[in-house]
């Protein structure tokens, strides 16, 4: 069973910035290997800092905090930072509910994000 | 009756609009906005089955009207008028949620036939939201396939959306507790794959249940999940694995939790219903969610 594509990548200076799309059915099994495929490309491996906006992802479930930490362990790995912006209400409380919440930065707006993640 | 919205500053192309509904759709009643803001006012008070706009209207043009149509009133579609040269803005429009445009060079020829097909789209979605709020139970064999599930999960979410008995935010929190229910019975239920795969990695749990799914006795079994709608909704999920042992579940109050990769479904599950039990075996769940709050009865 192939996921539906439901993120991009992007790279600004040593930060990749995964963007999900919104997933209102969240069909993600394979997401967690595939994004981990991904991270390991030549033009990504290179990046120490990982984003993850979730503006546009109104539904999430426990998979998807697996596939964070996942990201989050990777960002460990090159001594990176990792960090979130845009979260949801839903988002936030299943955070909150999974004692997740705290365990990353989180931040209002992408620019946010990326200003603090690179000053740092 | 049906009742249609028509949208233009231009007098004489509302009035050929308007004129070109009454002919061939009688029954319905024409409503008429000279720009945007009334247009919303006259939405609010009459609930519009269709709405057919202007693209350019000064204050609020119809790109506008659309996006502020699509967020209130979502169930409503909207169809643009529009003149030679703006079919980029259309594009954008339609990317906005429009249902689709019309050129007004051929209002004549379109225009009824689009609105009558809409008309006879929202009347079938009425009759199917009827017939679904008379559901008070429903019981579903589910073939294990998680493609089928995620996509039942997505329709029994928009299901109590419509129905109206939980406000959003509880749409989702019970679309997500059935969710992990149902993921449990998939991977670890019919599967037989244990969450300690994935604290290894993320490829050994995902290779050892697509390898399950071919193979017996793991590919044949199914999860039955029954659906009670009363004063409060029940849901039982069972699936037809061996179970598991409920002392084996992680304690979320351990300081370890936070940092496992797995673990947090029945949590999730726990926190957003009013209740859960686990029969004996561990191979069926029922889940209890209050509506409007009912007092609920605890059950053993």
């Amino acid at each position: 069973m192939k996921s539906q594509p439901s993120y991009r990548t992007q790279v600004v200076q040593d930060t990749i910035i995964i963007e999900f799309y919104e997933i209102s059915k969240f069909l993600q099994d394979e997401l967690g290997p595939e994004l981990d495929r991904e991270l390991g490309q030549p033009d990504l491996a290179n990046c120490k800092h990982i984003l993850v906006d979730c503006q546009h992802l109104k539904y999430a479930n426990s998979l998807f905090l697996e596939i964070l930490l996942n990201m989050a362990a990777q960002a460990d790995q090159r001594q990176g930072r990792f960090a979130l912006c845009c979260l949801s209400l839903f988002l936030s409380e299943v955070f909150e509910v999974t004692r997740l919440q705290g365990r990353w930065p989180t931040f209002d707006s992408r620019e946010a994000a990326l200003r603090e993640i690179q000053a740092a | 009756m049906a009742t249609l919205l028509v949208v233009d500053d231009s007098k004489i192309d509302l009035k050929r609009a308007s004129l070109l509904l009454t002919k061939h759709i009688p029954e319905a009643e024409i409503l008429c906005a000279a720009q945007g803001e009334e247009a919303l006012e006259l939405i609010e008070l009459h609930a519009p089955d269709v709405v057919i706009t202007d693209l350019q209207m000064p204050i609020m043009n119809g790109l506008e009207l659309v996006e502020r149509i699509r967020q209130k009133y979502p169930q409503i579609p909207v169809i643009l008028m529009t003149a030679a040269g703006s079919e980029e803005i259309a594009t954008a429009a339609l990317k906005k949620g429009a249902a689709c445009y019309v050129p007004k060079r051929e209002l004549a020829v379109d225009l009824a036939p689009i609105v009558a097909r809409l008309l006879g789209a929202a009347r079938e979605r009425i009759h199917h939201l009827r017939i679904l709020n008379s559901i008070s139970e429903v019981s579903f064999e589910l073939q294990n396939d998680r493609e089928l599930l995620v996509d039942f999960v997505y329709e029994l979410r928009e299901f109590l959306q419509h129905r109206g008995i939980f406000a959003e935010h509880d749409c989702f929190r019970v679309a997500m507790a059935i969710d992990e229910a149902l993921a449990n019975a998939y991977y670890h239920g019919n599967l037989e794959v244990s969450s300690k795969l994935r604290e290894q990695d993320c490829f050994s749990f995902e290779r050892l249940a697509s390898q399950r799914r071919e193979e017996q006795p793991y590919a044949h079994r199914k999860i039955f999940l029954k659906i009670s709608l009363g004063e409060e909704l029940t849901v039982t999920i069972r699936d037809q694995g061996p179970g598991f042992d409920l002392k084996m579940l992680p304690d979320p109050f351990d300081p370890g939790f936070v940092e496992r990769p797995c673990g947090r479904g029945v949590v999730l599950m726990r926190s957003f219903m009013d209740s859960i039990v686990f029969n004996e075996f561990g191979n069926q769940v029922t889940m209890v969610k209050k509506i409007n709050g009912t007092e609920i009865v605890s059950k053993p």
